[in-house]
């Protein structure tokens, strides 16, 4: 059960004087319960993949399929665009959030939208009546990823997803993701990839639409100096600092992701260089 | 020195103060990153500290002059250059180096000398080559550098820079966080306001604001084991500067260090 790509390529204005090449040769495998990264600088063909994988591009070469057919079925695979909240259109957040289901002729329209408020933190008793256009920031990011995941896609794809908003509004949506990720694929774009880092099964690393890397989080980082700078990419401080004491010959065993765990890691590590 | 005493603003029709009674000093050849929520006062401190705005209560000097001194409004301005957060709103030129002459030549700065202070300032800020290239080919990092360039041709002693990186991906925020360090070595005072913690631990000093009042003045590492000032600010703890307490506390002496390279070139000289 995957969302598999084979050798996408995508062309902007074929066959005129602007015809840009935006991807070429990717290759893309997510399983349902895994959580993928994608990384790259900007105009690297991050959004285009994204667009190609939800089926709103027909690829120039190479074929999307989902669960072993080939294309992509209606309500299979969700996508959140960047800054989604701007794409707000009902009178309350509820008729918003229920949209999509009730359009996929969800038979719990009700259930779907109150799982989907409650995933990302917000309350449907205190948030359903509500105008979206009154939401904060945060509140309107989080109640357009449970737009999303209200029509309970098989695969979930997010551009920039945590992108512009505060401390408790990334957490909450970097939870509700990883829950998600129990009955779905998840896919995330984004050049901030800390806090998704710990979590991520696989990482596709983009430069100039051709693919830098692909593989896992343990196996980018062994390498101190590619592919993500190459891509462009600031790693966290905390990733970092383990990635440079490797490459002086410390022994640090697994990669930790948050500053106390690092802290030993690099303690352990020095413990056996000196 | 720019120095703030007992400043309080509020906006016209506001309900409360955006600013209450901020007493604080910018010295030459610093950083100081100024963090806090939004809301809570952080741009008003940009607004108040070039005389944009005026105190109600209090005084701002700008090296012994009070802003609200009309006579020398000119002379408070071209000490202090504001760089605010959208670059596009204040690209001007049609090319970079006009954007660039733009504000000496309207103070009238004789033509030789504009030629050299246009050409330091781009180099200042690494767009040397790019001087006839139309602001909007630039990258956004590339722009933001570009209003850099223009506050910095009016030769002020002190910058004041509102959110600078928040529009720019990584490669572009390196580029200009750079181009802060430099400034610093080069004596200038610098105003950092940001929410980016890992940004706010590279500054010397470190200012709090909580609903336009000050919660925290001093060095980045004395916010690290406040989780409760963290909270209430919105702030994560400046992962680096965690870790390194951390190993503090692991017995290993190391000395203060705010980036990765620091950290690691400590235990591994």
């Amino acid at each position: 059960m995957a969302l598999v790509a084979k050798d996408l390529g995508y062309t902007y204005a074929p066959g005129t004087a602007y015809a840009s090449s935006a991807l070429t040769g990717v290759d893309v495998q997510l399983e349902r319960g895994q959580l993928g990264l994608v990384v790259g600088s900007t105009g690297s063909g991050k959004s285009t993949l994204l667009r190609l994988l939800a089926g709103l591009l027909e690829p120039a070469t190479g074929s999307v399929s989902v669960d072993g057919t080939a294309g992509v079925p209606r309500g299979a695979v969700g996508i959140v665009f960047q800054n989604p909240e701007t794409q707000f259109f009902a009178e309350t957040v509820f008729a918003d959030v229920a949209f999509g289901p009730k359009n996929l002729g969800s038979s719990d329209v009700d259930s779907a939208v109150r799982g989907a408020l409650l995933a990302v933190g917000l309350d449907p008793d205190a948030f359903g009546d509500r105008s979206p256009f009154t939401l904060s920031g945060g509140e309107a990011r989080r109640a357009a990823v449970a737009g999303i995941l209200a029509m309970r896609p098989s695969y979930l794809l997010l551009d920039e997803p945590t992108a512009g908003l505060d401390r408790r509004g990334r957490d909450v949506v970097v939870d509700a993701l990883l829950d998600a990720r129990e009955s779905a694929g998840v896919l995330v774009v984004t050049h901030d990839p800390g806090q998704f880092l710990g979590h991520a099964d696989s990482v596709l690393v983009l430069g100039a639409g051709a693919v830098v890397f692909e593989g896992g989080v343990e196996q980018l980082l062994e390498d101190p100096a590619l592919p993500f700078e190459q891509a462009g990419l600031i790693l966290p401080g905390v990733v970092r600092a383990q990635v440079l004491a490797r490459a002086r010959g410390a022994q640090l065993g697994q990669i930790a992701f948050d500053a106390v765990g690092a802290a030993r890691a690099l303690v352990s590590g020095f413990g056996e260089a000196s | 020195m720019i120095v703030f005493e007992g400043v309080s603003y509020t906006y016209p029709g506001a309900g409360r103060e955006a600013i209450g009674d901020l007493t604080l000093s910018v010295t030459p050849g610093t950083v100081l990153a100024v963090v806090g929520a939004n809301g809570s006062g952080k741009s008003t401190l940009a607004r108040l500290a070039d005389g944009l705005i005026l105190p109600d209560k209090g005084r701002v000097l700008v090296d012994g002059i009070d802003t609200a001194d009309e006579a020398h409004t000119w002379d408070v301005r071209s000490r202090v250059g504001l760089v605010l957060q959208n670059p596009d709103n204040q690209i001007v030129g049609t090319v970079v180096e006009e954007d660039v002459a733009f504000g000496p030549e309207n103070l009238g700065v004789p033509r030789e000398e504009l030629v050299v202070r246009v050409r330091e300032a781009i180099a200042a800020v690494g767009l040397t080559g790019l001087e006839r290239r139309e602001p909007h080919l630039l990258s956004e990092g590339q722009k933001q550098r570009l209003a850099i360039a223009g506050a910095l041709a009016l030769r002020p002693e002190y910058l004041v820079l509102d959110e600078p990186t928040a529009m720019l991906d990584p490669q572009g925020r390196t580029d200009v966080l750079r181009v802060l360090d430099e400034l610093k070595s080069a004596g200038r005072g610098v105003v950092h306001i940001t929410h980016d913690s890992d940004e706010a631990s590279r500054a010397d000093l470190v200012l709090a604001l909580d609903a336009g009042a000050l919660s925290y003045l001093g060095t980045p590492d004395g916010l690290v084991g406040d989780d409760e000032l963290l909270e209430r600010l919105g702030l994560e703890a400046p992962p680096i500067l965690r870790m390194a307490q951390e190993i503090r506390r692991m017995g290993f002496a190391l000395p203060g260090v705010s980036t990765a390279e620091e950290l690691v070139g400590a235990l591994w000289p």
